[in-house]
């Protein structure tokens, strides 16, 4: 027998920033994203204020002002790397890890006798945060999404102190009925709206919903949802994680971007950036694809369009691929719209060691090969961007804004934590 | 990166060969829990800690006395001997110019010091007199 446990990480971004600055302790912090614009992390004491998830920062400028608090620029460089290094922390526990998100993950727990799995929830808290710094709520049940309820839950509830376990509890019935229909993993908005008209209306009351009724207005996913409601695993536990299926490169310009030339250089941008994720993975891709958006939310003349086409031979070379990419960024270009966010798109991926190889391709494949393993050694060595494919402006309306980004703490020599 | 291998006779060498040695597997063996951050200012002097040296740091809840400790002060990221003394935690310099600190519950130890690595071209570079 064994439980599912998930571990979350309390308010990554910001509890990652603070796990480096003392300066940012005890005050309201939050972490901007999408160009400084929005909230995306909120220390506590930023949501005591009530400062909402995804709010616009002009709105919350002045309370965060008075208030002594602090935004930040997302620092994706050192998350990633707080990530890694949080997660890894508990393969101590067992060898059945999902990395489920950059601050989440699943593992699957053998039952002790010796230890109860609030012990062992607790040990694994007090491990990540002295290892870390990180603060982490972890929840139990013997599904996933009643792993998941439980870790909200702990996260909520201070008596939980951060680690709750369902698994065979009395409580089980009293929690899911404190949980709203919607907080239920994978019951999305519109699901959540409907089920409120039908009167279901927390955990509990889908949990014991008719089977039929659930699965012509929900699916085979609100089977799902349900059985796992009820302690059935239906969702898989993901081990390994598979060959990647799709590669995405994109971004929310700063100011919006009309001008041929400037997206240009923002797809060369992009596809530089994707291939090197390709070439990390050790893939070939077998398609690119190119798409613009104009903002949605704004009242502007609207335009969305993408073009899709083939790498043949499979490649993960930015010159073979930065060709194409351009030729789809002509072909759905049209002037005189404010372009707000676009990308690159790779698919049909396969590990580059098992994709089949003409006799032809061989020398070709070998040049690009080197040629790309060299630029990205250079671009390791002196900095993202230091030898590009291509000649694009590296600057322009359309680059990211990270305005008040802290340092790369783990990642840069340059950019070490000073002690005094 | 692989060294060179001959054409020729194959050299009994060959089957001795083994890995450089790697310095940071030295220096940082649990990479997971290792940071890395930059002394500055002379409080640590007397224990061979100079301004501007790298220091190798681990993340552990072991601490104990005389162990050089980074911790976080009233905002403030601060390099110091650790000392127990009674039931009372303090941290000590170790330069006679500066004053010891005692721990209250707010303080926070980031991790303990393993190594300060000193690059002595640049220490010398700035005692030496500026030419003029």
């Amino acid at each position: 027998m064994s439980a599912i446990a998930v571990v979350d990480a309390d308010n990554f971004y910001a509890s990652a920033e603070r796990a480096f600055d003392p300066a940012l302790h005890d005050r309201p912090l939050v972490v901007l994203g999408n160009n400084d614009g929005i909230t995306v992390s909120r220390s506590p004491e930023a949501k005591l204020l009530g400062i909402p998830m995804g709010a616009p920062i002009f709105q919350v400028r002045r309370l965060l002002d008075r208030n002594n608090g602090v935004a930040l620029s997302s620092n994706y460089t050192l998350y990633h790397d707080m990530s890694w290094r949080f997660q890894s922390c508990l393969e101590d526990f067992t060898p059945d890890i999902e990395h489920y998100s950059v601050d989440e993950l699943f593992l699957k727990m053998p039952l002790s006798s010796l230890r109860s799995l609030s012990e062992t929830g607790r040990e694994m808290r007090r491990q990540v945060r002295v290892l870390t710094g990180i603060p982490v709520s972890v929840g139990f049940g013997e599904t996933k999404t009643l792993a998941k309820l439980a870790v909200e839950i702990a996260k909520k509830s201070a008596k939980a102190d951060g680690v709750l376990d369902l698994t065979g509890s009395p409580y089980q019935e009293e929690a899911l009925s404190r949980v709203a229909v919607g907080d239920v993993w994978n019951v999305g908005p519109n699901y959540s709206a409907m089920l409120a008209r039908a009167g279901i209306r927390t955990a509990l009351a889908l949990r014991d919903a008719d089977d039929e009724w659930i699965r012509k207005r929900m699916t085979v996913v609100g089977a799902r949802i349900v059985q796992e409601l009820r302690g059935v695993q239906c969702f898989p536990f993901i081990q390994t994680p598979k060959t990647k299926q799709q590669l995405c490169v994109s971004r929310s310009f700063g100011s919006p971007v009309a001008d041929l030339q400037d997206l240009r250089a923002a797809t060369a941008f992009f596809t530089a950036r994707v291939a090197e994720k390709l070439r990390e993975h050790k893939l070939l891709a077998g398609e690119l694809s190119v798409f613009v958006t104009t903002d949605r939310f704004k009242d502007v003349p609207q335009y969305a369009a993408s073009r899709s086409l083939a790498v043949a031979p499979k490649s993960d070379s930015t010159l073979e691929l930065l060709p194409l990419a351009l030729e789809g960024l002509n072909r759905i270009y049209r002037e005189g719209f404010q372009i707000r966010k676009a990308g690159v798109i790779l698919n049909d991926l396969e590990l580059a060691d098992s994709a089949p190889r003409r006799l032809w391709d061989v020398a070709r494949y070998e040049i690009h090969k080197r040629l790309m393993a060299t630029v990205d050694l250079l671009n390791a060595k002196w900095g993202k961007d230091a030898v590009r494919c291509g000649f694009f402006p590296n600057s322009g309306a359309w680059r990211t804004r990270f305005e008040r980004r802290s340092s790369a703490y783990t990642t840069d020599w340059r950019q070490l934590m000073t002690a005094y | 990166m692989d060294r060179q291998h001959y054409t020729g006779f194959p050299s009994a060498s060959d089957e001795h060969r083994r890995p450089a040695l790697n310095l940071h597997a030295l220096l940082a063996p649990r990479p997971l829990y290792t940071f890395f951050a930059r002394h500055t200012g002379d409080a640590m002097t007397g224990a061979n800690i100079f301004d501007d040296d790298l220091l190798v740091i681990e993340r552990t809840c072991d601490y104990a006395d005389g162990h050089i400790v980074l911790a976080f002060v009233d905002g403030e990221r601060i390099v110091r001997r650790f000392e127990r003394r009674e039931d009372r935690l303090f941290l000590c310099p170790a330069n006679s110019g500066y004053a010891e600190i005692e721990l209250d519950e707010e303080a926070q130890i980031f991790g303990r010091v393993m190594h300060s690595i000193t690059h002595h071209l640049r220490r010398i570079k700035q005692h030496l007199p500026t030419v003029s």
